[in-house]
């Protein structure tokens, strides 16, 4: 695992210190300091645990998963929104998110499962490609800056933005993309601190 | 300790209040600046991280600056957080103000545009009839001008042009990108005039009071400041009813301070002057404090297209890159008069970038070969528009809110109008049709402002003016009801203009603090 972050910490507590006493134990733990600070590595929280979603039911979490793979499908060199773990990020975005926005994902989930059901007969967690691409058709609409009225567009709309985002900012997506591209620094940023 | 009295207080220390600090202090004017944030500290609170790293994988907290569309999760940090500095706007009255707490303010991360206003805003009210002309003129401010583009280095070309006076920049002359080019000479082919962008380039990183202005003034040992200082009103002698000093508070330990001077000069940023003279209860005999408010509006993006040739990666060198700018061409003297809209608008354009995602009809493995055909072979404009000085757009004191530090917030109560929706059509009209005769693809192209505010260039409140009874500031930035108070930010301004205003609020503040200085040795202040 690639280190995060690096800690200046106090010399490492070493067996021979605690092995003797008196002058040995002072030699020894003289002997055992090291001439550079110990550096501590963690890791990034994504590279060994999956997001917990809790603010979707799990029907709306469903169809959220299935539309995620829908607008960033799986490829052979890339991975897409479901390895990424782009619903649970979502699901969890959304739950710090103000009501409106709760209120398009609630609204646009519930309609496209129920629309999905009323034209197919199934979930929309359960459709195939052609059936969720013709429930997708608003996004092949022309774009425009106003946010559309209608729960399923309305979702499909900030959906788009979010499931990609989600996705291409993963490690997993950009380290391989850097490797495609040969562009190292993809996905750096200079990040500001809280000021106090 | 005996509380040191200082010649000028001032408030503030990004743009205006940094060129105050450096003119009164070149002058031999003892000065104490009080600014609400810390001093930055760019090694200690910046850090290269990746995307990944963050808490929200670059979705960014949702709650921390609602307001700020500029803001993402790397730099949602550097702006005022709104919980600590709330304000108030009615649901269907939208407001982005955008604030920064920290020495150098805005000036830290300003984009740096360096456009001079003409006579066309100065005299506006004489072409058009509507608002009131400024008390002064724009040879007033010329020499000012000029001064200010030498210290912050501003890059241009000279065009001669009526409406966008020239300075004296560092000249630009450089060839335009292939792509850049065609856009120049669509525009030139339907009577558009157009020019390079002109910047700051200020030194090093930063085109800042922190860097051009403020180490200047310290150097002639004449400038005391203090950061963490919230300024919570401005205090008068009640003998006199002159301006006597600030109180305010330890951003830090919430702990009262007052300080002492002869003048006060206010450069805390257009509403935050505003919202400390109301909270202070002066300057006001006009009833227009707080009225008048303005910036200018923005359609980001509003046209979007690909320049097909570099589709692919396979743009030929020197197609892609760089960029350009109109400055205004509607309702010039001598030219066509629109018919739904007085004034007029800007727009810059640059070429070489990514056209975002959403922009494309499509989804999937579609739109992912899309924006890998499409990358770095994009163009996009952005029009800003002069927006009407209207007394109903205004801002007051909310009536219960009150920041971290137990100071009366601002409500902010201000729409655009048929002038400017009017405007804001006419650009995406136009601006398409330049560049279909470019002969680039237009991907997409739109008339929707982003709510007021959202350009960070908050004008008016607090504006100049001959008439006592219709302004707040003589032609000094002087105020008409106390004379030993200036106030020399964008909230002066009488007209906003299309053209980004920071160049202007820092000549307005050199003009304003030799002044006050002047009037301080002769001993009138």
């Amino acid at each position: 695992m690639q280190a995060l972050a690096s800690l200046s910490v106090i010399p490492p507590f070493t067996e021979e210190a605690q092995a003797g006493g008196g002058e040995t134990a002072q030699a020894a733990t003289q002997a055992a300091a090291p001439t550079e600070p110990a550096t501590v590595t963690t890791t990034l929280h994504d590279d060994v645990a999956r997001g917990v979603a809790g603010f979707f039911d799990e029907p709306q979490f469903a169809t959220l998963n299935r539309l995620g793979e829908a607008l960033m499908p799986e490829a052979d060199d890339k991975p897409g929104a479901r390895s990424a773990g782009a619903a649970e990020l979502i699901d969890f975005h959304v739950s710090r998110s103000p009501e409106d926005r709760r209120s398009v994902y609630v609204a646009g989930l519930d309609a496209l499962d129920w629309e999905a059901v009323r034209r197919f007969g199934k979930p929309f967690a359960e459709t195939s490609q052609a059936e969720a691409d013709s429930l997708l058709a608003p996004l092949r609409e022309a774009w425009t800056p106003r946010s559309p009225k209608d729960p399923i567009a309305a979702l499909l709309r900030v959906a788009k933005a979010d499931v990609r985002n989600a996705t291409v900012n993963s490690r997993a997506y950009i380290d391989a993309t850097a490797e495609q591209d040969g562009r190292r620094r993809r996905g750096m940023g200079l990040y500001w601190y809280t000021i106090e | 300790m005996p509380q040191k009295e200082y010649d000028v207080l001032i408030v503030g220390s990004g743009a205006s209040g940094g060129m105050a600090a450096h003119a009164l202090t070149a002058k031999g004017v003892s000065c104490l600046m009080l600014d609400a944030g810390p001093l930055p500290d760019f090694e200690k609170k910046t850090h290269l991280r990746p995307v990944y790293e963050l808490p929200y994988r670059g979705l960014g907290d949702p709650n921390k600056v609602p307001h700020v569309f500029q803001a993402n999760e790397f730099n949602a940090n550097q702006w005022a957080g709104e919980k600590a500095n709330p304000y108030t706007h009615a649901v269907d009255e939208p407001y982005n103000w955008v604030r920064v707490r920290m020495l150098g303010g805005k000036s830290l991360f300003w984009a740096r545009m360096s456009f001079r206003l003409s006579n066309y805003e100065f005299k506006a009210k004489d072409l058009d009839g509507f608002g009131e002309n400024w008390p002064i003129e724009y040879n007033d401010l010329a020499p000012y001008y000029d001064r200010v583009e030498t210290i912050f280095r501003v890059t241009g070309r000279k065009e001669g042009l009526e409406q966008l006076p020239d300075g004296p920049f560092v000249e630009d002359n450089s060839a335009y990108s292939g792509s850049i080019q065609r856009m120049i000479d669509a525009a030139k082919n339907r009577g558009i005039a157009a020019t390079k962008v002109r910047r700051s380039l200020g030194e090093g990183r930063l085109a800042s009071s922190f860097n051009l202005t403020l180490p200047r003034a310290l150097a002639t040992g004449k400038l005391d400041i203090l950061e963490n200082a919230v300024a919570r009103a401005v205090t008068l002698d009640e003998r006199t009813g002159r301006a006597n000093g600030v109180r305010f508070v330890d951003r830090r330990s919430g702990r009262e301070l007052h300080a002492k001077a002869k003048v006060v000069m206010l450069g805390a940023s257009c509403l935050e002057s505003t919202r400390l003279l109301l909270n202070s209860g002066i300057a006001n005999s006009s009833g227009t404090l707080g009225h008048y408010l303005m910036d200018q509006f923005y359609v980001g993006g509003g046209v979007q297209a690909i320049v097909t040739e570099a589709r692919d990666g396979k743009a030929p060198r020197g197609l892609m890159g760089g960029g350009g700018y109109l400055p205004r061409f509607r309702n010039l003297k001598g030219g066509p008069k629109s018919k739904d809209f007085i004034r007029g608008y800007s727009a810059d354009f640059y070429s070489g970038g990514s056209p975002d995602a959403q922009y494309f009809p499509l989804y999937g493995s579609e739109l992912e070969k899309e924006l890998a055909s499409t990358n770095r072979a994009g163009l996009s404009m952005t029009t800003m528009g002069d927006v009407l000085p209207r007394y109903e757009n205004h801002v007051r004191i909310s009536d219960d809110v009150v920041d971290a530090w137990g100071i009366p917030a601002l409500h902010i109560s201000t729409k655009y109008t048929d002038n400017e929706f009017n405007m804001a059509r006419d650009a995406k009209d136009t601006l398409s049709q330049l560049v279909e005769d470019a002969g680039f693809e237009l991907l997409s192209a739109h008339d929707q402002m982003w709510p007021p505010g959202y350009s960070i260039h908050e004008l008016g409140t607090c504006r100049m003016g001959t008439d006592p009874k219709k302004s707040v500031l003589n032609k000094w930035n002087q105020s008409h009801d106390v004379a030993n108070l200036f106030v020399v930010d964008g909230s002066s301004f009488v007209s906003a203009g299309s053209q980004n205003p920071t160049i202007t609020i820092m000549a307005l503040a050199l003009r304003a603090a030799e002044y006050a200085a002047e009037e301080l040795r002769q001993g009138n202040l």
